[in-house]
């Protein structure tokens, strides 16, 4: 937390993937995180985009920080061009990292899309600090958004990959491949970084087999520093977790994953904000 | 040289470079990145009576040279910000201005008179135009009666230096601001956010929750710039121009329009260093030119 700060970083290696992806590791001396931290990241863009890109770390250390990019918009599609020596604005390490490895501990991580990123710095640390078990379950639509799957066969003590079309790896969903490893007897912790509708089935897998569950939140955010309160995810029990400084690592048993992606505006809330009808204020509503 | 300080009431800033309200917590989020010390000022997030949970996300979205927010004012309420966040403020040593919102003019009073009762909070900025609330808030910025009843009920209940933050969605700015400054506001922020949407063409829904939101960001830059300009020629108060200030020309340029002071507000989100990078630059350009920052207010060339 002490150590976090806002500084220019060099662009050492850039390198493009199939199906829109692109791995960017950018330098700066001492440099270092934990696992499920995260970073936020601009390049020299003028005011447009305005505002910087979070990415989850997936690799930080010896003054290093790796990135997993999809491109999904401007900003996105800038960052995944960088070239060598290119210089980015980077506010880092932010946030809550997972919780700390004990040795012995058998682990399962089940990652979905880019929100693999954050379980392979998890995977590397966690052999570097005696892990029982390091096991990967790893799910995309197809192969190319398995990106990091050599890295993660490389990491891990064992990976299953899934994709959607059968592509690669086993046919289906990456919950489903998890709903057949989830057991209290084989794994002490489950931790699951990916779409909320995927994060939300793990959870309430692990819920059910007993297994204690971490999740990666992820939310539109402007800061990442816990100051423009943007990056609200409904929590079990009523009001909000910030993702960027309650998480982005927390366990899965404080969000109420019922709510629904705070990513999409709801249908309720849609219907019931009118044309003509005022700005609606949640708070106000629910603090009566 | 730049060292006669700038008057906002009674309160003496070092230098005319704040914090906008919601952009930087309760200031001391801040301190990780600079020492705060240093700023004109901090100003808070907008405190209440009672915490507020704030709005559904998805709560913000970006926009071209900006973005959309429609936080709904969460806030741990004024209890907790006076336990928790301000002895970190007095130990940083930070002019703090703390941002007030009710719902009622007697929510506002209390909570003006809770702060006004602890050292360490310098002045109040009286939030009366958020546009992302039901009650509270612009309802009360947008009509000068009721402006000048709460501006006054808070008045007469603190001896604080009191601001009043204005909406820009107004036909007659100057006359809001005469309004506020007849029923005691020492100062005047201009502006507060301007009511916003965006929708994502291919859900077809609004991009943010609430529908509606404040855009702030560099896309609102010369909208401050002209509503500074009003109101500095409508009363004779110092204002504060708030509003798309990223760089220290920006800062320049609102005070030349009558700014005695500006806020760094959503730029503080790429770039938490951005309050004190306007100061060191705005710093330098006066002692380039050798002039005062007070040499800069309202000496926008019109000839």
């Amino acid at each position: 937390m002490e150590s976090v700060a806002y500084d220019t970083f060099e662009v050492a290696h850039r390198k493009s993937l199939a199906g829109g992806y692109a791995v960017v590791r950018a330098v700066r001396s001492g440099f270092d995180a934990e696992p499920g931290q995260f970073v936020m990241v601009r390049g020299d863009w003028g005011v447009s985009p305005f505002l910087p890109r979070p990415f989850s770390l997936a690799s930080a250390g010896d003054g290093e920080a790796m990135l997993l990019i999809r491109v999904v918009g401007d900003g996105t599609r800038r960052l995944a061009a960088v070239q060598r020596e290119d210089e980015l604005s980077v506010n880092g390490p932010l946030g809550r990292p997972f919780g700390p490895v004990a040795r012995g501990e058998r682990l399962l991580l089940v990652g979905g899309g880019v929100g693999i990123a954050p379980l392979l710095f998890l995977a590397r640390r966690a052999a570097r600090a005696g892990a029982g078990a390091v096991e990967v379950l790893y799910g995309g639509r197809t192969r190319r958004d398995l990106p990091l799957a050599p890295d993660i066969a490389a990491a891990a003590t064992g990976a299953t990959f899934t994709t959607e079309d059968g592509s690669a790896g086993e046919r289906g969903l990456v919950t489903d491949a998890a709903a057949r490893r989830i057991d209290r007897a084989a794994f002490d912790r489950v931790v699951a970084c990916g779409p909320w509708a995927m994060m939300a089935a793990i959870a309430g897998l692990a819920a059910a087999a007993g297994l204690h569950c971490e999740t990666s939140l992820e939310a539109m955010m402007a800061c990442g520093f816990g100051v423009c309160l943007g990056c609200a995810v409904p929590a079990a029990g009523g009001g909000y977790l910030y993702a960027c400084s309650d998480g982005p690592a927390v366990d899965a048993g404080l969000v109420d994953w019922d709510a629904g992606d705070p990513g999409l505006p709801s249908a309720a809330s849609r219907t019931q904000a009118g044309p003509k009808r005022a700005p609606r204020c949640a708070a106000g509503e629910r603090d009566k | 040289m730049t060292r006669r300080g700038i008057r906002i009431g009674r309160l003496r800033l070092r230098n005319p470079v704040m914090t906008a309200s919601g952009t930087c917590g309760y200031g001391v989020e801040l301190a990780r990145y600079l020492d705060i010390a240093t700023l004109g000022a901090v100003c808070t997030k907008g405190l209440s009576l009672r915490p507020r949970i704030g709005n559904r996300p998805p709560r913000i979205c970006e926009t071209p040279a900006g973005m959309l927010n429609a936080i709904g004012l969460a806030n741990i309420g004024v209890e907790a910000f006076v336990r928790d966040k301000l002895p970190a403020l007095r130990a940083a040593g930070a002019t703090v201005v703390a941002n007030v919102f009710g719902e009622t003019v007697e929510e506002f009073v209390q909570v003006a008179r809770r702060l006004a009762g602890e050292q360490g909070v310098h002045a109040l900025e009286l939030n009366v135009s958020c546009p992302n609330v039901a009650k509270g808030g612009l309802a009360f910025g947008t009509d000068p009666a009721r402006l000048a009843d709460v501006t006054r009920a808070v008045r007469d209940a603190v001896d604080l230096t009191v601001i009043v933050k204005l909406p820009p969605e107004t036909a007659d700015v100057g006359a809001l601001a005469r309004s506020a400054v007849d029923a005691g506001a020492d100062a005047l922020s201009v502006m507060n956010t301007i009511r916003g949407m965006a929708i994502d063409v291919r859900t077809r829904r609004p991009r943010i929750a609430n529908v509606t939101g404040g855009l702030s960001g560099p896309a609102v830059r010369p909208i401050a710039v002209r509503l500074v300009y009003e109101v500095s020629l409508a009363v004779q108060a110092p204002v504060i121009g708030v509003g798309g200030v990223a760089r220290w020309e920006d800062a320049a340029e609102m005070m030349l329009a009558g700014a005695s002071a500006v806020q760094v507000g959503s730029a503080s989100f790429a770039n938490p260093r951005a309050p004190l990078e306007v100061l060191s630059g705005l710093a330098s350009f006066c002692r380039r030119q050798g002039i005062d920052y007070a040499d800069l207010v309202g000496a926008v060339r019109l000839d």
